[in-house]
């Protein structure tokens, strides 16, 4: 059975200045959605909203048609991996699993990791970034949850751990929906089997990448030929 | 639950010495008293402006701020009960 992420009517001001006037997705199980836009559109806001952690004054998140205000405390719904790291620095990646990860099979599977399982006792202030980044994804797709939102994954990564990021990512889409936010755009649309992009407040879907010259979020002829 | 007593720990390391000096400075009941109140306020505003991020750790197993800081408190005043409680059993 699959799940359904409905997100409708979510707005969102700063300093008397609209930035989300109404933006619309859905993701169901199998979905990995690729949210794009300019710096200061509202992508981390738009995720951090429907995560549940940032209040607004107008949104609706319904999950298998149950409405939630706050979805991150209702367990087995939703992880939100943010756009800078936040682990605890001075424990190891080993006692990290241990704590994280409820189910037995799980916990042995990212402690199996071949890219992890050399530095199983070092602390996480230890890792390099893209180390970091890859662990930090592994928890929360290990998580129980139905709906895994990214907040620019490959920031600092480089280019091996975000092939493995990706890999991680498809894999794990078969029962997990995710929607992944990052400026990387080729990797974004690597990832991804639907691309939107926030334009002027509101998501728009975009069904051709040439879309996205029009859109004017990448310069003309990147994706279209002339 | 382990993940919450994570974050007191992490709390702690704050709250533990600025109440010891407190209690050095004023006395034991003053250690006491400041390790349930202002000693946990300061240290909770640490981790708000050092470690903020650090909640979306909490918050991506369903614990909200106020659960931990909640759990937090509730923790100290159970240490406190029982150091006071070890105060008047050993001044007997």
């Amino acid at each position: 059975m699959k799940n359904v992420l409905e997100v409708d009517s979510v707005m969102i001001a700063f300093d008397n200045r609209n930035i989300l006037t109404g933006c619309y997705f859905k993701c169901e199980t199998g979905d990995i959605i690729g949210l794009l836009g300019r710096n200061g559109c509202g992508k981390s806001s738009l995720l951090k909203i429907v995560f549940g952690t940032l209040p607004t004054y107008n949104k609706f998140i319904r999950i298998n048609q149950k409405v939630y205000d706050k979805p991150y405390k209702h367990a087995n719904l939703i992880a939100y991996l943010p756009q800078h790291d936040f682990l605890p620095k001075n424990v190891s990646i080993r006692k990290i699993v241990k704590m994280y990860i409820n189910s037995a099979s799980n916990r042995e599977a990212i402690l199996d990791d071949d890219r992890l399982k050399l530095h199983l006792d070092k602390r996480i202030s230890e890792l390099s970034g893209g180390e970091l980044r890859y662990l930090e994804i592994s928890l929360l797709v290990n998580l129980d949850v139905k709906f895994i939102l990214l907040d620019e994954p490959f920031s600092k990564v480089e280019p091996l751990y975000k092939e493995l990021i990706i890999n991680l990512i498809k894999e794990k889409s078969s029962t997990i929906g995710f929607v992944i936010t990052d400026h990387d755009y080729s990797n974004i649309i690597a990832a991804s089997n639907h691309i939107i992009l926030i334009n002027n407040g509101t998501c728009n879907s975009i069904n051709d990448l040439s879309d996205l010259e029009r859109y004017n979020y990448v310069p003309l002829g990147t994706f279209s030929r002339e | 639950m382990r993940i919450v007593f994570n974050y007191y720990k992490t709390i702690q390391v704050v709250n533990v010495p600025f109440s010891f000096v407190f209690g050095v400075i004023f006395g034991i009941d003053a250690f006491l008293i400041c390790f349930c109140t202002f000693g946990l306020v300061l240290s909770v505003f640490y981790f708000e402006l050092f470690y903020k991020q650090q909640y979306y750790f909490y918050f991506n197993k369903g614990l909200s701020r106020s659960q931990l800081i909640g759990s937090s408190f509730l923790g100290n005043v159970i240490l406190t009960i029982l150091l006071v409680a070890l105060k008047n059993t050993s001044w007997l």
